[in-house]
């Protein structure tokens, strides 16, 4: 088990190198000057020199890249936002926990909704039902977040004035008891989550759906009904245990699509994570706080990558550690 | 190749520094007279787009970031509506010398950092000298470049010395915020942009620092050791950071924000709309701002530029970066492009009523304005396609477009990309220019681009963007030979006249023969066109009407909130829950 | 042709998919042909109206029709989902074709270079690409094809794998068939099944990210138009404005779910484990 983890981790170091590299690359390639929103038309020239050597952007571009691994190594240092002075960690640790919340609440409704739409519409296979759950949840898999995320903004929080617009908290959070706390962090969370969840939970939904058909349909399962074991035991424990695997091989897949999706649903929103900071940096060329999201977002996909490895060679032993077959 | 250093007074600034300060003559601006006893606390929710880089004032560069500083902070004295007197504020008085070449501040004694610590003088001294560091990089650098010294006899005197007489000596001594000396001395001033003072900041203000949630709220707690004694009414001040217009808009309407600046014209008609005289609960405030857009045409041959640019030859003189650009080096053309574009048209669809048509450079909110002395060039297509057609410019090919020498008249034209006004100016002009036989492509290019990298070399054909105007009418920095080699300097403008106009309006200390001056330099540029004006902006704001004693002019919104105010029968949820 | 009609006829996704996607393609190609208005032509004097008869989708901020901005759209939006697919696809084959035949160091390194282009938050890095640079149909083309050809190579190289070890290949490699010849004759056409069920469903996920783009405000430049770019000009006001971004948002949805239907029904005739579900 070790030495899977071992091996895998051994195997992310070239994805992850290359892929910081990389992002350093395109942003410091990037036609433009960072500094030039630092400059004011009455100021004297030197000013600009000085911005220049503020960033460190004066120097060669191996220089450059040299200083900020050498940094990040042997400091753990991502270096400030040349926005507003502030180191990158901090910058990140603040965005990062409003969207780790969204992603999550996101991805266990997705998980319910899906899981538990998807047995229903099997067992009801070719009904009416099914049929209205199909075609719902093709709807929702084929809508852009952003329109889903307009509309719903445009219904629940402009017409109806049902729920804020933006943010994850009232400004007078802390004034407010536990109780009152609580929901109004439901009140915040409830339209971005359906935003992200709905469509994750349709992609969660197809695959339920046609993994317990296949399986009702299986030998084993006719066996073990033949055998007089409960419907609902075969229906939880064997026929939604095989259809639940390809759902985590698809974890890998499914990280950075919710990354992805927070960018548009916390711009939608205002909400303070990491997708709005890291438009907001690309749009100011804000190059530290760029290049250490983008690390960021690296190891959240190899980890993620990692996690759907480990889970499925856990869940099923016939396969250990074999390069997954995506289709 | 580097330019001699430019001693500009003040100029077209990236943005507009806010005054804030009590003016005696307090004009009531809500319809109705309070004649109420004026009731202590609330709060005001301010929504911001973006969130501050800063608050340190020698840092900090975007409008939300002054705006918050304006009511931590306080100047030696503050301007007034009419641009050129000041009110006292650290300062109690000041006084020329017999020579005019010195000016002494006496300063109040009885003022305190929020941090409870006395201000003195040294503050003031401190101050200066950070605020001249080149390692600082203060964007208003420029206005102490006619100060030679300044010092300080005791703790409540400090004199400021001066190169030469001026018009602007008291603007240019008492611009900047004072900040602590004892706090910031700590700080080296080549780290000032990551201090710990500009997210903690620590002023003399009637409102003090008191947290920053990132990318939420920044909020201000009432001074209650503030040096004018009952001030401010308001409890607290959050800026709430909603970068989205939509939510923005909603929240607005909602209560859940009170206040909002830069609100499209659009949108802002809907809010009047609502308003009808008291109607709604958000309350319509307009005044005239400082912006106005342009497009700015590229004169000259951007090849014959960079190719002077490479040469190394020291003797080189401004005539040899000078190849008139294909297109629009001749004024006959641009004044045709003027003609070709229906201005009024424009204007309204994209500001729906809210701009002023502009034609020179001169904004109205100077002294220095005069729209008599402008050019106009009104909207005459076919006056247009006859001056082309002078030029040589026909469509001898017959594909619709016109062309010279077998050039065809096509150009890009550049703007900032996320700005949505001018976008709609640049998509109407294609549109109105097609119509002559000119064939325009827009491009939407990111700022750090546009401004880094495509308008200091010159190396673009025109260009759709917007200045933020100063206090005091100075083109040099746009028009300026001297500034030819500089960022902003972009048209490749090059007019002896226009040189010696601009050095004799410096050079007088007679307001009257200035603005001679400034006529002449309005009536030269309307006629060169480097630049098509064309509009002034006036500003979009709205606040909930619960707010008493609200002003505003042409300073901005953030003229006296100390005295803003909210009778208690009108305090909302927010104001409730923050008493209790 | 018959063929045709009657494979499509005999699935009821396919054939639902077909049907919106063909109207889809007929109205944004035919459309601007009958349409009074041309698609970049303002009138300032009309604009923001909401829809009427001689506007049945409203005008924009410039007085243009929406209904032909939308046609005009369509062939934007369509063309370049379909042009990044056809390249990505494209690429994928050669690079499948590449790994499973060369094999050794080669198919290592463009096995590793497929994981960490997988690994790729997508949207993050076409933003960065396109946000930092210019905008044109081109380069989102372009960008949207190179982080797009991963999954075909991958389907291919393992189809490719799998059908070398069948027999028939084995023999027609022992009877020293040329190495062309197989690929083109004999495993290609095998593979072609799998390759075109995802390249359909490419199309609507491209169409999804390029109107993810467009609304970070980095799509086509003016006055082209996506439907993504008028949809996000609707959306300074979407109660006031409602006709821009309903209309365009409502295509780009039926776009997306009739390639995904055309997806699915694929699918299921090609791949018999699927069939007897729908």
């Amino acid at each position: 088990m070790i030495s899977i983890i071992l091996k895998r981790a051994l195997d992310s170091v070239p994805t992850i190198i290359i892929g910081i590299t990389l992002t350093f690359l395109i942003v410091h390639l990037a036609p433009g000057d960072p500094g030039i929103r630092f400059l004011d038309p009455s100021q004297p020239t030197e000013i600009q020199q000085v911005i220049q050597k503020r960033f460190g952007l004066n120097e060669p571009l191996h220089v450059q890249y040299w200083n900020w691994v050498k940094r990040i190594l042997f400091h753990f240092d991502f270096g400030n936002s040349f926005y507003n002075g502030k180191p990158s960690s901090e910058v990140l640790r603040s965005a990062l926990l409003p969207t780790i919340l969204l992603a999550s609440c996101a991805l266990i409704f997705a998980l319910i909704t899906g899981i538990l739409l998807g047995i229903l519409a099997a067992t009801r296979s070719n009904t009416f039902t099914d049929r209205t759950i199909t075609m719902t949840m093709m709807f929702f898999f084929s809508t852009p977040a952003f329109w889903l995320g307009i509309m719903f903004l445009g219904v629940f929080s402009i017409q109806l004035g049902w729920l804020p617009s933006s943010h994850l908290t009232s400004l007078y959070h802390d004034q407010l008891n536990t109780i009152g706390r609580f929901t109004d962090y439901i009140q915040h969370l409830l339209l971005p989550v359906l935003t992200l969840g709905l469509p994750l939970a349709a992609t969660f939904f197809r695959y339920i759906r046609s993994g317990v058909i296949e399986a009702l349909r299986s030998d084993y399962i006719l066996g073990a009904r033949a055998r007089g074991i409960g419907y609902k035991k075969i229906l939880f424990q064997y026929c939604l245990k095989n259809s639940l695997l390809p759902i985590i091989s698809l974890l890998g897949v499914i990280i950075p699509a919710l990354l992805s999706g927070a960018v548009i649903v916390e711009v939608i929103f205002s909400l303070p994570g990491m997708g709005r900071t890291m438009v907001t940096a690309v749009f100011g060329r804000d190059y530290p706080i760029i290049l250490a999201a983008g690390t960021l977002a690296f190891f959240a996909v190899v980890a993620g990558n990692m996690i759907a490895d480990i889970t499925y060679s856990i869940i099923d032993p016939r396969i250990r550690y074999q390069t997954r077959k995506n289709s | 190749m580097k330019t001699t250093h430019l001693i500009i007074v003040v100029c077209l600034v990236f943005a507009l520094f806010s005054c804030d300060s009590k003016i005696k003559n307090i004009k009531q601006s809500s319809s109705e007279t309070d004649t109420t006893e004026i009731a202590d606390g609330g709060t005001l929710v301010i929504g911001v787009r973006s969130e501050p880089e800063s608050l340190n004032p020698l840092t900090a560069l975007s409008q939300t970031s002054r705006n918050i500083i304006s009511l931590v902070f306080r100047r030696l004295a503050d301007l007034n509506e009419d641009l050129t007197t000041f009110t006292p504020q650290l300062a109690k008085k000041w006084v020329f010398s017999s020579d005019s070449m010195n000016l002494t501040f006496h300063l109040r004694t009885d003022v305190l950092w929020h941090d409870n610590k006395p201000f003195t003088a040294a503050d003031v001294v401190y101050s200066y000298q950070l605020q001249i560091n080149p390692n600082v990089a203060w964007d208003g650098i420029s206005y102490k470049a006619n100060i030679t010294s300044v010092q300080a006899p005791d703790d409540s005197t400090v004199v400021f010395a001066f190169h030469k007489k001026s018009l602007s000596m008291l603007m240019d001594a008492v611009e900047g915020y004072i900040v602590p000396k004892h706090i910031l001395e700590h700080d080296p001033p080549e780290k000032m942009h990551e201090s710990h003072f500009n997210r903690n900041p620590i002023g003399t203000g009637p409102f003090r620092f008191l947290g920053w949630k990132d990318q939420q709220t920044v909020t201000l707690i009432k001074n209650i050791s503030y040096y004018e004694i009952g001030k401010p009414h308001l409890d607290r001040i959050i800026f709430k950071i909603v970068p989205d217009n939509l939510n923005l808009l909603t929240q607005l309407k909602s209560g859940e924000v009170d206040l909002v600046e830069g609100i499209y014209p659009k949108d802002f008609q809907g809010i009047v709309k609502n308003w009808d005289g008291g109607k709604s609960s958000v309350r319509p405030v307009s005044y005239m701002g400082r912006r106005y857009d342009f497009i700015g045409w590229n004169l000259i041959d951007p090849d014959t530029y960079q190719e002077a640019l490479q040469n190394e030859n020291t003797e080189i003189t401004i005539t040899d970066y000078i190849k008139p650009n294909k297109f629009f080096g001749s004024q006959k053309v641009r004044s045709a492009l003027t003609m070709a574009i229906d201005r009024d048209a424009l204007t309204n669809a994209v500001n729906f009523g809210m701009a002023l048509p502009m034609n020179s450079p001169a904004p109205p909110i100077l002294a220095a304005y005069n729209e008599d002395a402008n050019i106009h060039w009104l909207y005459d297509p076919r006056q247009a396609r006859k001056l082309l057609s002078e030029e040589g410019w026909i469509d001898s090919d017959k594909d619709g477009i016109l062309d010279k020498d077998g050039v065809a008249f096509e150009f890009e034209m550049v703007t900032e990309s996320g700005n949505v006004r001018w976008k709609q100016v640049a998509t109407i002009i294609q549109d109105q220019l097609g119509k002559i036989g000119i064939r325009v492509t827009p491009r939407l290019v990111e700022p750090a681009l546009l401004y880094g990298k495509m308008l200091p070399p010159k190396d673009f054909d025109a260009v759709v963007i917007g200045w933020v105007v100063g206090l005091t009418m100075d083109l040099a920095p746009l028009f300026h030979s001297s500034s030819f080699l500089t960022p902003f300097h972009f048209t490749g403008y090059y007019s002896p006249r226009y040189d010696s106009l601009d050095s004799a309006s410096k050079n007088t200390l007679d307001p009257e023969t200035a603005q001679k001056y400034y006529n002449d330099i309005a009536r030269l540029l309307s006629y060169d066109l480097p630049y098509t004006w064309l509009y002034y902006r006036l500003e979009c704001s709205a606040i909930h009407k619960r707010f008493k004693n609200v002003m505003s002019d042409k300073r901005g919104m953030y003229i006296n909130p100390e005295d803003w105010w909210i009778p208690l029968n009108e305090r909302n949820r927010t104001d409730k829950l923050f008493e209790g | 042709m018959k063929r045709i009609v009657n494979i499509i006829c005999s699935d009821k996704s396919l054939y639902a998919g077909s049907i919106l996607i063909g109207i889809i393609i007929i109205f944004s190609l035919t459309g601007p042909l009958l349409s009074p208005y041309n698609y970049s032509s303002q009138n300032l004097s009309e604009a923001l109206q909401s829809p009427s008869i001689s506007h049945p989708l409203g005008t924009d901020y410039y007085g243009r029709d929406v209904l032909a901005r939308i046609m005009h759209g369509g062939q934007i939006t369509l063309g370049i989902a379909l042009l990044a697919t056809t390249i990505a696809v494209l690429t994928g084959i050669i690079i499948g074709l590449i790994s499973a035949f060369v094999g050794g160091w080669l198919d290592r390194i463009l096995m590793r270079l497929v994981d960490i282009m997988l690994g790729f938050p997508k949207l993050f890095i076409i933003l960065l690409v396109i946000g930092m640079g210019y905008s044109s149909i081109g380069l989102i083309i372009l960008f949207l094809a190179i982080f797009s050809w991963m999954e075909i190579a991958r389907i291919v190289r393992s189809e490719v794998l799998v059908i070398r070890e069948q027999l028939y290949i084995k023999s027609a490699e022992a009877i020293g068939l040329r190495r062309r010849r197989i690929i083109f004759i004999h495993i290609l056409p095998n593979v072609m099944g799998t390759i075109i069920v995802s390249s359909v469903l490419l199309i609507s996920t491209l169409i999804l990210i390029e109107s993810s783009i467009s609304f970070l405000g980095l799509g086509v430049q003016p006055p082209n138009a996506s439907w993504g770019t008028i949809l996000t000009e609707g959306r300074i006001d979407p109660i006031g404005t409602w006709w821009i971004s309903v209309f365009s948002g409502i295509f780009i949805i039926a776009a997306i779910i009739g390639f995904n239907l055309i997806g699915d029904g694929l699918r299921n005739i090609l791949d018999p484990k699927f069939t007897e579900n729908t």
